[in-house]
């Protein structure tokens, strides 16, 4: 028999092993690959460990017959400190890492919710092994739960391991767990009761010590001393009543009649639509007191939350508290997409612009007639029209306002006129480098009308329609030469505007100069009058002569009229040049009046940069362009002939690229040095002379115009008009992002000392965004939710601050406040104690009053637990009570060493959970 | 061979009349001289492919007349520009003093805050110096910028002039990548219609500025 078995051992023959002694061996197996059996004693843990370390967890799938567990450990992360762990060593030798953590309580009541930690919270343990089935299925069959409970108590037994291990049962989300640690001559059974039902004598601390003291004691019967209690009642409010924090979105409706909010119209809304803290939760906790000085009983409590020594309270957030900026901006960036036509949303309303191509000016007539009934007569002021044939989707009463705040010179009495036009600067304020328009300019305040359209008053019509009268709005004053208010004068600004602002102001350079040649026109300037005659007197040019002895020639005419009908007379003249002489003549160079620059706006310099380039580089595009570029220079020519008489290319030189004239020595009849063309002018048929020699002695007004007012006022209304909706949008866009960084830039919140600098960061986002002349529309949905995610922020701790503060504006509270954000446990700090404190009563007691109110007068007798008078209704019941109670006893006989004993309980209205750890000695028994 | 091209670079050459821009890009772009060179009027354009590290540019070098009343008409021009030539006469202190002018202006026209500008000191063959390598040298560092001397009559420094504007440009990848942006062909204002469609480079998308609070509501809290 010997040698059987000997050559049992020998031959290893696992051939009959079942799959439970497999499974277990795979157990032992993953046990000693992770190097769990090892007895090291570990540091106390301090406060908060539990909580602020990390946890650790490893896991592995074994197989019992065709069912698939996991195995896993989880273990927090301490911090090593050799030095403690030896002194611990030597004189707790005794017990194990997972007694010791157990009777310990500072880390009593922490709040874990990842999965399985709760362990750590029922047992008070810091390290552990869980086996549960790796798929969601429930083990609820008592067979089954003794062989798993049995295969764990056989693997930690055979592999020396300490660490507590646990089987999940039941459904998984009961949390459900037993457990077994065995080492050093002690085994600890965990067991737990679930119910949920609570029975009537675990209601209170009572009830649940006698509970306690007949597990322990049961079998030995001796007097125990007295357990030691923790204790932590937890309220939960929801109700704000009072305290609530929400912003509600502007509302039109109460726009009517002479006192409506134009101050609201220019404001973008900040804030949540509903209180973007969800519920508070108040700890109240009594840490470990001996059982004999407190007393919870259903007639009498000790516990009343106000008395307990210690008060943590946690927040919840609402995941997406809906904020008003936020939702403005993401809704106006989906507008950007619209590729609706202004006539496909507003239909006939719009008809006549229809035929804009060819029959623009008799559309005007149209529309100025139809328009403008009462105010027509008032030239000076625009007029916004009382009638309207047809109901846009804006109401007109609605309407009016939003028109005069964009155009407040309309009125009489402008309730909120731009600031002085021309002090309009966007480099030196905080938002240089942002592409868009001045903060409270026209365009800033037509972006911010707009988003109030799209979201507030009809989405993509009423956005079409804001922009269709915008439009009619800017045509009626091309056409009354009303300049266009909080634009500012100037030319396109391409280099720090947006594309809008540069059109506008196009527009008020065509309006300007509009002006400028009607008022010539009717107070005509002397050679205006000699138009008939000088143009007959073109064919005579030739004769080049000076002019001051010419006049005595044509005697025959009065003196005024000679002056006038002189054919070489000269005209256009600026102001005399200070020092030059012509040549020729030796009368005085004059400086002409040339005409003015033309102003251009980045999409027109865009097109002229791209036919430049398209020309080509050889010899022959460059002469073109030459060519094309010549314009102005012949205008130069031409104005400088005019005003010059007798002048010849060299004079002109001297005036223009006086670099291109080399002084000599000597002096000339009229005393200027001598001096000749540079060669490069002297080459023959180089562009200058061949402009020079081509070009007639016309002054400034009478040329051909470089810029052509109406012509580029009709392009610069014709593209506001054929604009589809979604690039309305993506012209206003960037206005709209700036105003809303702006709106977010003027909230004041301390517990967010770095809100500047992420407004910084989310503004370079923005200067980014805002440079190139095609927007896209990716980045600025980037910037929106940047936007939005702060404004929640800001919006909670506002919302924080009015529930606890106040007007507490104190450094503690501040920090107070930040560690709430961080939707954590925070107990209430010594310095805010009592203010704290009588706040988040005060809270609870109005939403107490508030649910008594609304379920009529309920008698007090219906809660769940008694009070005393004085507390009466202050606090609800508490929404889920905890206690742990704690003991060294000697189990399982009165002779057996005293060990660690423990029970966790949560009682919650409809939900019992006991969580016991109860030793025994394995040695004296 | 045709190598692909990494990007095209815009180029802006500016400075006082009759210093030498249109003779050093001559001079650059064809290799010739021509000590009779026309007066620019307005503004002119040419293009030049060249390789620096292993990398191919096309540079799109735009030459700016000087004549003052030009400036009403160039300034358009400088838009998007990513480097910068401002040039002046070594031979004549007047063209050295007017930069400061010049660089007012690049800095009002030009909507890219990081251009690369460079100061060259043209016609320093010549005998009659009236402003040193040491004042030029003075002023690149008072305005940061790089500083070179050339000539186009002897080629001297013009290569190396345009070189190291471009690598320097290339090292400074926000600048030319983020023209992307500026990529033909995708119109979405619909305002313009481009007839170059697309050009034969392709930048990549997707740049995006450095920037420590990226993940901004993260730090905030």
């Amino acid at each position: 028999m010997n040698n059987i078995e000997i050559e049992d051992t020998y031959h290893h023959d696992f051939t009959t092993a079942s799959e439970w002694e497999v499974f277990i061996a795979r157990l032992e197996e993953i046990i000693r690959e992770w190097k769990l059996p090892r007895s090291k004693i570990c540091s106390p843990l301090k406060k908060g460990d539990f909580i602020n370390l990390s946890w650790e967890a490893t896991s592995e799938n074994v197989h019992f017959a065709d069912v698939e567990f996991s195995l896993k450990h989880i273990n927090l992360i301490t911090p090593s400190d050799e030095a403690i762990q030896s002194s611990i060593e030597e004189c707790e030798d005794k017990r194990s890492q997972c007694l010791m953590d157990a009777l310990n309580s500072t880390n009593d009541f922490a709040s874990l919710d990842q999965e399985h930690l709760n362990l750590a919270k029922y047992y008070g343990i810091r390290e552990f092994i869980i086996l549960s089935p790796a798929k969601e299925v429930a083990i609820t069959d008592e067979t089954r739960i003794k062989i798993l409970l049995s295969s764990i108590t056989i693997a930690s037994n055979n592999s020396n391991c300490e660490v507590p291990m646990f089987v999940q049962v039941q459904e998984p989300w009961q949390s459900f767990y037993l457990g077994v640690s065995e080492g050093r001559g002690v085994c600890s059974h965990f067991d737990m009761v679930h119910l949920k039902k609570v029975p009537p004598y675990c209601k209170f601390l009572n009830g649940l010590l006698t509970l306690f003291k007949q597990k322990i004691t049961e079998g030995c019967g001796i007097r125990l001393d007295p357990a030691m209690v923790s204790a932590r009642f937890t309220y939960l409010l929801k109700d704000w009543t009072s305290s609530t924090w929400t912003q509600d979105p502007p509302d039109f409706d109460f726009m009517h009649g002479e006192t409506l909010g134009v101050a609201e119209l220019g404001k973008l809304p900040f804030g949540a639509t509903f209180d973007p803290v969800g519920e508070l939760i108040l700890f109240t906790t009594w840490p470990e007191m001996p059982e004999n000085v407190v007393v919870d009983s259903e007639s009498y409590t000790d516990l009343e939350p106000q008395q307990a020594p210690e008060w943590s309270v946690q927040v919840k957030m609402t995941s997406s508290p809906a904020c008003l900026l936020g939702e403005y901006l993401i809704d106006f960036i989906h507008l950007c997409s619209n590729q609706k036509t202004l006539f496909e949303l507003l239909g006939d309303f719009v008809s006549y612009t229809e035929g804009d191509g060819q029959n623009l000016s008799s559309a005007f007539n149209a529309l100025t007639e139809s328009r403008v009934p009462a105010l027509s007569t008032v030239v000076s002021k625009a007029a916004i029209k009382k009638t309207k044939p047809v109901e846009g989707p804006i109401s007109e009463d609605i309407l009016l306002p939003i028109l005069y705040f964009l155009f407040p010179d309309a009125e009489d009495n402008p309730k909120q006129p731009y600031a002085n036009a021309n002090a309009y600067n966007v480099e030196d304020d905080q938002w240089k480098g942002v592409k868009t328009a001045a903060v409270d300019s026209l365009v800033w305040r037509l972006s911010i009308v707009a988003a109030h359209c799209a979201h507030n008053l009809g989405g993509a019509p009423a956005l079409a329609h804001l922009w269709h009268e915008f439009v009619q709005e800017i045509r009626f004053r091309w056409e009354r030469n009303i300049l266009i208010p909080g634009i500012g004068s100037g030319f396109p600004d391409s280099v720090r505007t947006c594309l809008l602002h540069q059109k506008l102001q196009m527009l008020n350079c065509c309006i300007e100069r509009k002006k400028v040649n009607e008022e010539s026109l009717y107070k005509p300037q002397s050679m205006d009058i000699d138009d008939p005659d000088s143009d007959s007197d073109e064919e005579f040019f030739e004769c080049t002569n000076e002019d001051s002895t010419e006049s005595e020639d044509t005697g025959i005419k009065r003196q005024r009229k000679m002056k006038h009908s002189l054919w070489n007379r000269p005209t256009g003249r600026l102001a005399k040049h200070p020092v030059l002489k012509l040549l020729k003549t030796g009368g005085s160079l004059y400086l002409p009046v040339t005409q003015e620059p033309v102003p251009k706006t980045e999409d027109q310099l865009e097109e002229d940069a791209e036919v430049m380039m398209q020309l080509g580089t050889d010899q022959r595009a460059s002469e073109m362009r030459a060519r094309l570029m010549s314009a102005s220079l012949l205008s130069d020519m031409e104005s400088f002939k005019a005003a010059n008489p007798g002048a010849v290319l060299e004079d002109f030189i001297r005036w223009y690229s006086p670099r291109d004239w080399i002084e000599e020595e000597g002096l000339d009849e009229w005393g200027q040095k001598n001096g000749h063309l540079s060669p490069r002018m002297m080459i023959p048929n180089n562009p200058w002379s061949n402009a020079w020699t081509s070009s007639q002695p016309v002054p400034a007004h009478r040329q051909k115009r470089l810029f052509d007012d109406t012509r580029e006022a009709e392009k610069a209304i014709h593209y506001l008009t054929s604009q589809r909706l979604g690039q309305i949008a993506q012209l206003l866009l960037p206005v709209l992002m700036h105003a809303g960084l702006s709106t977010l830039n003027s909230q004041k919140q301390e517990a967010l000392s770095n809100l500047p600098d992420v407004v910084q960061s989310i503004l370079s986002k923005l200067q980014y965004a805002t440079k190139p002349i095609h927007q896209k529309i990716k980045s600025y949905e980037e910037i929106a939710h940047d936007i939005e995610g702060i404004e929640a922020l800001v919006a909670q701790a506002n919302s924080l601050q009015r529930k606890l503060g106040g007007l507490n504006q104190t450094k503690e509270f501040t920090g107070f406040l930040v560690q709430l954000m961080r939707e954590k446990e925070v107990p209430v700090p010594d310095a805010l104690w009592e203010y704290v404190r009588s706040r988040i009563t005060s809270m609870f007691y109005e939403a107490q009053k508030a649910a008594h109110m609304m379920t009529s007068v309920k008698n007090i007798s219906d809660a769940d637990s008694p009070r005393d008078g004085g507390n009466v209704g202050k606090f609800p019941a508490p929404f889920c009570k905890e206690f742990i109670l704690r003991a060294i006893a000697p189990r399982p006989s009165g002779t057996s060493t005293p060990h660690p004993q423990r029970l966790y309980a949560s009682l919650k209205r409809d939900h019992l959970r006991l969580a016991g750890l109860f030793s025994e000695d394995t040695i004296f028994f | 061979m045709d190598q692909e091209v990494l990007t095209t670079l815009k180029l802006l050459m500016i400075g006082e009349t009759n210093v030498g821009k249109s003779s050093i890009l001559l001079r650059f772009t064809e290799d010739e001289f021509n000590e009779n060179m026309q007066s620019t009027v307005g503004m002119d354009y040419k293009t030049k492919q060249i390789t620096i590290d292993g990398n191919t540019v096309k540079l799109a070098i735009w030459d700016t007349a000087g004549q003052e009343r030009f400036r009403t008409l160039t300034p358009s021009y400088y838009r998007d520009g990513q480097g910068a030539i401002l040039m002046f006469d070594v031979t004549d202190r007047h063209t050295f003093t007017k930069l400061e002018t010049w660089l007012n202006e690049l800095n009002t026209y030009c909507n890219k805050i990081d251009i690369v500008k460079m100061v060259v000191g043209n016609k320093n063959d010549l005998p009659n110096r009236e402003v040193s390598m040491e004042e030029g040298l003075e002023f690149a560092r008072r305005h940061q910028t790089l500083y070179i001397e050339s000539s186009a009559k002897t080629a001297d420094g013009v290569r190396c002039c345009f070189e190291e504007l471009v690598e320097k440009i290339i090292q400074t990848p926000g600048l030319w990548e983020a023209n992307s942006t500026r990529m033909y062909g995708g119109d979405s204002l619909g305002g313009t219609r481009h007839r170059l469609g697309k050009r034969g480079v392709q930048l990549t998308d997707d740049y995006e500025p450095q920037n420590p609070y990226s993940n901004c509501y993260c730090s905030l809290v």
